[in-house]
């Protein structure tokens, strides 16, 4: 897969990406690729509006830095010129502005030029250029327009005003004025410029394009302070017209068409969303209109990469008031109108129809063929469930990204669990009344749903319950004997606190009770058993004992009574 | 392998690598043993004893003076030192004024800070000082006698680095004192005011002379218009005193504090500066072109143009003529802005900010004053500017950077590195070169010029000829390389010459520092300025087009010349009030000054006064001629010397004086 490419202008920074969908859902070209819940930027479809930079709440998208590139430069000895764009005034205050040029040239740039004289020619030529068409014209310097139109919007690209950007124009004429060795770099408030950068027609004029972001955080880190620099001009005065440039309507202003918002054949508009509804909505065989979008809302005082503080009203004024530092200058028209060729066409082909039974299937696996289900909530970051079903053929979006579903697929699983779990469960708000239980635990509590709503007190006694509400514990794990019902649990109680739920767990143990008393019986049935046998042997030793001292008594008896006999024999003679 | 060589300091073994003495191996041991008297750009001299050391079989010895020698063992810090030390401090304070919170040296006196360090709560000796007066004879230095410690740095800085030897010691024992030769004051003797003495002044006794008060008084009257200069060397020191790094630029703070202090313009000398090196690029090439008075010496800095009128008055002529930046700016200023706002002279009042002592000096000096208004109202020193910030209260580093006025206030890089020693030479060079040659060209910078040592040498071919450079600083440095160049073994074009080594980045005025390092860092900063300008040539320099085109004409015209050039005068390095023989009560009096000094004298002086004032009683001329007798005109070897009128007769003669008196008549 082809993500993250070190030349691509707009990124994804994996490591910060939490698969939240915001990019998906801001991008207005929807050039955001999920992958594995991952978002990665496609380099195809992006137009480097920035508009994701800007959104990403974990800031990780970002943009190419080019700052190496022109250090580079630099080291390199190359002459090195700066085309300033106009928005700088809302992005550096008054004694920034002051200070500025000196910084550049600090940083080692020889020439310090306004983006605004390249600026006042293309106006000058979309002013001829419209003149001479009279039909539906877009004209703008905003290359995400452009990049935009050329990628969604291909049959409008006929319409684009035939003239470059004041960047590619203005670096040209400083190569044809500082000789065709110098290098240019355009410094401005824009991300596409960079994407512009690498256009054809401007690869020769522009060698770089760095952000206001990049330069402070250049300067920061080269310790340069704009307050210890001395102030000092740049080596080109802007031409006070052309510094409306980045304001909507600026580029009108500057062409001297006049535009005071209520005309017909006139408009301007600024905003990816209500740029995109009005180039969808203009009707192309117009009879004559001429529209300056610009892509960022408020105009490049609010681009991407402006990087102040300061909210766009107050970069307006700065602007404004930098604009009336300048007394009206018209410039010498240019001697080659080469200078301001551009040339425009198809990119890529995303405008693809995906066939109906496709989307069918796509809605099978992910549950819903029936209309019903097609909720059209956006949380996947699609506007409704059919264009995320096309972007998951096209490989940009993934089905696991529709939450619905993707809940419906979690709840199902989680009540089987607790369903069927051989545990009572039960789980109660804050004022400990039921709000859910398992069959098993009305099982071993012998209660229906009727029970719910119920305080836990209507079933057993509530205080463990108490405790564990009561915050002194976050958990509780004892063994009970419920008399009542027969049962002894082991009990495990704990807190949601961010829910304000409680949870029991009741793990019955009575099985296991029986079987102790059973052994128990045994233990003492063995014990009275020995007791028996030894008291028998005891009484077996005594009558024993008994035998043998009445046998001795008899046999003495006996031998008492020969021994008499014979002394009787010895006194009476006559009988030998 | 050899064997490294080290000493043993505190029980630790430092490597000797070159170390001169053994003072620069203890502080390279990370130990600040205290010193009133040695620096090391002047020779040791080891009479404040407070780096004694403990060396083993030796007993105490000053570091500063003793050699370094493998394998001593050294302790800097035992009982008896300490003790030595401190009485030594204490017996200082015993002569000393002590009225430390009212000295403007205050928080930046060595002896007060060393107090402090040694923990002296209570001085056992009886207070000795018999207070003499301050010397504010000078307008630029005041010295004051009460809070001199004897180290002598003053003495040595202006004998050793300027050659110009204006204070010495005088008095022996308990009496000894540092002071200009017989007791005079210093704005009588051949002090040039560069100020360097007060630079390594350990303590108050030689200190800027402040102007502060005069500048609040002008900001304070509403019908003035108050305008600021400000120096190019000020910008990357101020920072110094507010906790930024020497070097660091802090322009536009200044500007703002200015402003914040009620300056109604803030405009920067580096403009004129810039203006400086046209008009003085013009007189180089038109030299150059009637190949006469070459080389050319600049001319913009006062204590230079001191020097060379006492010491080198047949030099005068090849100093280009051009005053310096702050006189133009004053000059042009005036001028300018008086017609622009429609004010009167008097009613401005033009202060310079500058990091230099002799530019106040300059200032007062009669040939820039025009209607009996000078040029240059006030010169305050960047330790002065500091002072009126902390006093104001303000946050400098907190301050947000505003802009100069226009037009004065826009300048190119070359105006800027004038701060610089090799600045103005540069500066010059950037636009002669694009003259001579014709061509334009991307390149600025002449990297030949710049450097660290006090005489630099460089050459450049231009146009085929080849042109020779020096550039000195420091006024000995100056005086041996005139030497060379009188004595023809030296040959050059074009010689720059600043009295303070380093250049106006070093000057006296400029906040104090120790660390050599400092100097290398302010002038790091200004070429840094220098890069960071979108102009780096005068010539390119819009605003300086639009002032000739519209006020002053072109280069080198009559009104330029009226407004930025000037002339110098021989002058006497001692002055004193002649002794009047006999007065005259009329206005129209012929003057005779007859030298007394000993040349003069033993070359009969005085037998010529007594010929003279017998003529002028037997003609009864007591009344139309006036005689005096003054101590020497430094024509010693021209004896005897009278001056009639404002004409000197060198090897004069009875008969010649009777001449030209009668001719006089």
């Amino acid at each position: 897969m082809k993500n993250n490419n070190p030349e691509q202008v707009v990124f994804t920074l994996t490591a910060r990406c939490r698969d939240c969908y915001r990019c998906v859902r801001v991008c207005p070209v929807k050039a955001i690729r999920m992958h594995h819940g991952q978002a990665y930027v496609d380099e195809e479809r992006c137009i480097a509006c920035g508009t994701c930079i800007r959104e990403c709440p974990q800031q990780a998208k970002t943009f190419r830095s080019d700052v190496e590139v022109v250090k580079r430069m630099l080291a390199g000895g190359a002459k090195v010129a700066v085309s300033l764009a106009p928005s700088f005034a809302a992005a550096f205050n008054k004694w920034q502005r002051e200070r500025l040029a000196s910084a550049l040239r600090r940083l080692g740039f020889s020439y310090i030029g306004q983006t605004s004289r390249g600026a006042y020619q293309v106006a000058q030529a979309t002013y001829r250029s419209v003149k001479n068409k009279q039909g539906f014209c877009i004209a703008t310097a905003c290359p995400a327009l452009i990049n935009y139109v050329e990628r969604y919007q291909p049959q409008l690209i006929e319409y684009l005003v035939p003239v470059a950007s004041p960047m590619v124009v203005h670096c040209r004429i400083l190569k044809e004025k500082l000789g065709k060795d110098t290098k240019t770099v355009f410094i401005g408030p824009c991300i596409a410029k960079k994407s512009e950068a690498q256009w054809k027609q401007a690869r020769q004029a522009v060698d770089a394009v760095l952000t206001f972001i990049e330069l402070k955080d250049w300067l920061d880190s080269a310790g340069i302070d704009l307050a210890s620099c001395e102030e000092s001009s740049f080596d080109e005065e802007p031409v006070e017209m052309a510094n409306y440039f980045p304001l909507p309507g600026g580029l009108l202003k500057t062409a001297g068409v006049s535009d005071d918002g209520l005309q017909v054949e006139v408009m301007q508009v600024s905003g990816p969303q209500q740029v995109k509804s009005i180039l969808e909505a203009v009707p192309k065989n117009n009879r004559y209109l001429l529209i300056e979008p610009l892509f960022c809302n408020q105009g490049c005082i609010n681009g991407p990469a402006m990087d102040t503080d300061d909210n766009v009203f107050k970069r307006r004024q700065e602007l404004l008031d930098y604009c009336h530092q300048y007394a009206k200058e018209s410039m010498k028209p240019l001697a080659d109108d080469k200078i301001l060729n551009a040339e425009f066409g198809q990119v890529g082909n995303f405008c693809v129809a995906v066939s109906e039974d496709k989307i069918q299937a796509v809605f099978e696996q992910t549950g819903k063929s029936d209309p019903s289900q097609q909720l059209n909530c956006g949380a996947c970051g699609y506007d409704s469930c059919r264009q995320k079903a096309i972007a998951v053929i096209q490989g940009m979006a993934e089905a696991e990204m529709c939450i619905p579903y993707m809940r419906r697929l979690a709840e199902c699983k989680t009540d089987r669990i607790i369903g069927t779990s051989p545990n009572g469960i039960v789980i109660l708000n804050q004022d400990l009344r039921i709000i859910n239980m398992n069959k098993a635990f009305k099982k071993f509590f012998g209660c229906m749903d009727t029970a719910l709503g119920k305080h836990i007190s209507f079933l057993l006694d509530p205080a463990s319950f108490e405790k564990v509400a009561s915050g002194l514990l976050e958990c509780l794990v004892e063994t009970v004997e419920f008399s009542q019902y027969n049962l002894s649990c082991h009990q495990l109680i704990y807190a949601l606190r961010e829910e304000k739920q409680f949870v029991g767990i009741f793990v019955d143990i009575s099985g296991l009770r029986d079987n102790e008393h059973k052994l128990r019986q045994i233990k003492d049935q063995t014990v009275q058993q020995a007791k028996e046998l030894l008291e028998h042997q005891i009484r077996m030793a005594q009558n024993i004992a008994q035998f043998l001292g009445e046998n001795t008594a008899k046999s003495e008896e006996l031998v008492n009574k020969l021994m008499i006999l014979n002394e009787s024999d010895e006194d009476k003679p006559g009988k030998s | 392998m050899k064997e490294i060589a080290y000493v043993n300091i505190d029980n630790k073994q430092i490597p000797i690598e070159g170390e001169r003495n053994l003072l620069e191996l203890v502080r390279k041991a990370k130990i600040d043993l205290p010193t009133f008297c040695y620096h090391s750009e002047l020779s040791v001299y080891g009479s404040c004893r407070l780096c004694m050391v403990e060396i083993q079989g030796r007993g105490l010895q000053p570091a500063c003076s003793t050699p370094v020698e493998n394998k001593m063992i050294v302790r800097t810090n035992t009982e008896q030192i300490r003790s030595m030390r401190k009485i030594i401090v204490e017996l200082l304070l015993a002569n000393h004024d002590q009225g430390c919170p009212t000295c403007p040296k205050n928080n930046h006196c060595q002896l007060q800070s060393l107090a402090s360090r040694l923990g002296i709560k209570k001085v056992r000796f009886k207070n000795t000082l018999r207070q003499g007066p301050l010397d504010v004879s000078s307008c630029s230095l005041v010295r004051d006698p009460n809070k001199c410690v004897l180290c002598g740095d003053c003495v040595r800085v202006c004998s050793e680095i300027q050659s110009v030897g204006a204070i010495d010691f005088a008095y022996r024992g308990s009496k000894s004192a540092v002071m200009p030769c017989f007791g005079k004051d210093l704005g009588d003797v051949e002090c040039v005011y560069c100020g360097q003495c007060s630079r390594v002044c350990p303590t108050g006794a030689l200190t800027p002379k402040s102007e502060v008060e005069e500048v609040w008084k002008d900001l304070d009257n509403p019908k003035r218009v108050v305008i600021a200069q400000i120096a190019p060397a000020v910008r990357v020191a101020v920072g110094e005193m507010f906790g930024l790094e020497p070097g660091e630029a802090s322009t536009g703070q200044i500007v703002s504090a200015l402003r914040a202090m009620g300056f109604d313009k803030v405009y920067d000398t580096s403009f004129t500066a810039d203006l400086t090196v046209i008009e003085e690029g013009h007189e180089f090439i038109e030299r150059i072109n009637k190949n006469e008075l070459i080389p050319q010496f600049t001319s913009c800095c006062p204590a230079w143009v001191k020097f060379a009128e006492q010491y080198y008055p047949e030099l005068l002529k090849n100093l280009s003529s051009c005053r310096s930046p702050q006189q133009m700016f004053g000059a042009l200023s005036k001028e300018m802005l008086s017609a622009q706002l429609g004010l009167e002279r008097k009613n401005i009042t033009v202060v310079s900010i500058m990091p230099c002592t002799a530019k106040k000096f300059e200032a007062k000096r009669p040939e820039f004053k025009r209607e009996g208004v000078s040029d240059v109202d006030h010169v305050i020193t960047t330790q002065e500017l500091c002072r009126m910030i902390e006093e104001s209260g303000l946050r400098f580093d907190a301050l947000e950077p505003e802009s100069f006025d226009l037009p004065f206030g826009f300048k190119t890089g070359a105006g800027v590195i004038f701060g610089a020693s090799g600045g103005v030479s540069e500066a010059v060079l950037r636009f002669v070169a694009e003259k001579i040659t014709g061509n334009k060209s991307d390149n600025y910078e002449f990297g030949a010029v710049r450097g660290e040592g006090g005489v630099r040498q460089a050459s450049l071919i231009l146009n085929g000829r080849e042109f020779k450079l020096a550039v000195v600083s420091g006024l000995k440095n100056a005086r041996d390389l005139i030497e060379k160049i009188k004595a023809g073994i030296l040959k050059y074009d074009f010689v720059e010459v600043m009295a303070c080594p380093g250049g106006c980045v070093g000057g006296a005025g400029q906040p104090v520092y120790r660390d050599p390092q400092v100097k290398k860092m302010r002038t790091k900063g200004l070429y840094e300025s220098d890069k960071m300008l979108q102009l780096h040539k005068s010539q390119d320099n819009p605003y300086i087009a639009e002032v000739y085109k519209t006020f002053l004409g072109t280069a080198g015209g009559p009104k330029a010349h009226a407004l930025l050039h000037t002339h110098y005068k021989r002058r006497k390095r001692i002055f004193e009030e002649g002794i009047r023989i006999n007065e005259s009560v009329l206005d129209k009096k012929i003057e005779v000054d007859v030298c007394f000094g000993t040349g003069c004298f033993l070359k009969g002086a005085q037998g010529l006064l007594r010929q003279i004032l017998d003529y002028i009683i037997k003609n009864n001329l007591s009344n139309n001629v006036e005689v005096k007798t003054s101590f020497c005109f430094e024509k010693c070897d021209c004896g005897p010397m009278v001056k009639i009128g404002e004409e000197l007769l060198e090897h004069c003669t009875f008969e010649r004086l009777k001449e030209k008196i009668q001719e006089a008549l």
